[in-house]
């Protein structure tokens, strides 16, 4: 049996957390919500955050970082004026999820830790080298969000651990950025496959979802995109070291790389065009 | 669990397993039957219900979530001018078939309605990308959204 209980403070969710129960931290609930209607959460301790909402639901700007509260949800980083401005990108992939109503509910910091394959949120994060701030007990520390997943729904967070808030640097001028989703249609489809770029002078970030076991950056292809030289087969034969795709419900492993082949080819297309 | 909220513009207390679902609350424990049960798991729109003035899915919220919050079925806006507009247009644009759907596509557009929403369809389609109509009747239900706001703008 899962047990739920109503968390009133940071303190007692920190405490609850390092007990000896098995906890689930529930944020808008509609990834948990599911999970334990599957039985694929079970006799846990179910922590929800509702009564936090107001500490850890924020998008400031200071500098140049955006930092966004982990239980700010997809609807309120998607109309905020900051993110319209400085992150669009964040914006689009976050309105490609779900329906409005899954946004009004679902967090930033639950796309993080439900760690889909397919999130769509992290993959722009990623390309964005967002990074984590996490409390626990008796801590604090930050981390990239690229050294965050380690596997399938593995993740370099402890059991005592919660993500407090995120922090985006914001695109620069002359960056060159976007989210591409590949999906059955356009609201309530989860992502076939996807790509986040952020490309500025010679670093290229690159990032795609449902192509290996956690939300990736394609790093060997990173490291010679910018080659003047590149043909599509280059490319080709670097993205199979990048990614492991496979055959699931939504999609094969052949359509997934030949997708996110053919989307990187008109990227890249597109930047000689622009002589970059 | 001791919860309490307001439902419908009513405050309420109940005592309650902070497990159960929303919808369950509403449907067997307070008897607002508006609320449709499809899909349970958050991908129909026919359990939708309005919590502190946005759209949200009954059957993924849990009791415990519900502390303090102002709660609206279809059952809490009867009464007021917009959900007269949208009822008027829904009848003279034959927007119902078999109805099932309707009392949570009536909360995307009530909501849509009230936060401003224009007769612009491609917005409309947007607010209602999250009911969907198994009978198929998009066309029509889109034709009324778009009269109940022009016989709003014209009150």
């Amino acid at each position: 049996m899962n047990r739920f209980i109503r968390i009133e403070n940071t303190d007692q969710l920190l405490k609850k957390l390092n007990s000896s129960y098995k906890c689930k931290i529930m944020a808008g609930g509609t990834d948990i919500l599911i999970n334990i209607k599957n039985k694929t959460i079970i006799d846990s301790l179910i922590l929800d955050t509702s009564l936090l909402t107001d500490k850890y639901s924020f998008i400031k700007k200071k500098d140049n970082l955006i930092e966004i509260g982990s239980l700010t949800t997809f609807s309120e980083i998607a109309e905020n004026n900051l993110i319209k401005e400085h992150l669009p990108q964040l914006k689009k992939a976050l309105l490609s999820i779900g329906s409005p109503q899954i946004r009004n509910m679902a967090t930033v910091g639950g796309n993080i830790v439900n760690a889909s394959p397919a999130a769509d949120s992290v993959v722009v994060l990623l390309t964005k080298d967002a990074k984590l701030n996490i409390l626990s007990v008796n801590n604090t520390r930050t981390i990239n969000i690229n050294n965050f997943y380690k596997g399938y729904k593995k993740l370099n967070l402890n059991k005592n651990e919660f993500i407090t808030s995120i922090e985006v640097e914001i695109n620069k001028e002359m960056e060159i950025f976007d989210f591409i989703k590949i999906g059955n249609r356009e609201t309530l489809s989860i992502s076939k496959v996807s790509l986040a770029y952020s490309i500025y002078k010679n670093t290229v970030r690159l990032a795609s979802g449902s192509v290996n076991p956690n939300p990736s950056r394609l790093l060997n292809l990173e490291k010679i995109f910018l080659d003047s030289n590149l043909t599509k087969k280059d490319i080709l034969t670097t993205l199979e070291n990048d990614i492991e795709p496979i055959d699931d419900i939504r999609s094969t492993a052949f359509y997934r790389k030949t997708v996110l082949l053919n989307l990187l080819y008109s990227l890249k297309e597109s930047l000689s065009k622009e002589d970059y | 669990m001791n919860i309490s909220f307001d439902i419908n513009n009513k405050k309420i207390n109940i005592n309650v397993d902070p497990s159960k679902r929303l919808i369950d609350i509403l449907r067997y424990d307070l008897l607002l039957t508006a609320v449709k049960e499809g899909c349970s798991e958050g991908e129909c729109g026919a359990c939708s219900v309005i919590i502190n003035n946005k759209v949200m899915l009954a059957c993924l919220i849990p009791a415990v979530k519900l502390q303090d919050k102002h709660i609206l079925t279809l059952e809490g806006i009867k009464n007021t001018k917009i959900f007269n507009y949208i009822q008027q247009a829904f009848i003279e644009k034959g927007a119902v078939q078999c109805g099932f759907c309707i009392p949570g596509f009536i909360m995307s557009i009530y909501v849509y309605i009230v936060k401003g929403g224009d007769e612009n369809e491609e917005n409309i389609k947007r607010a209602l990308s999250g009911n969907i109509c198994r009978c198929t009747g998009y066309e029509k239900i889109i034709t009324a959204v778009k009269y109940a706001v022009k016989l709003k703008n014209n009150e």
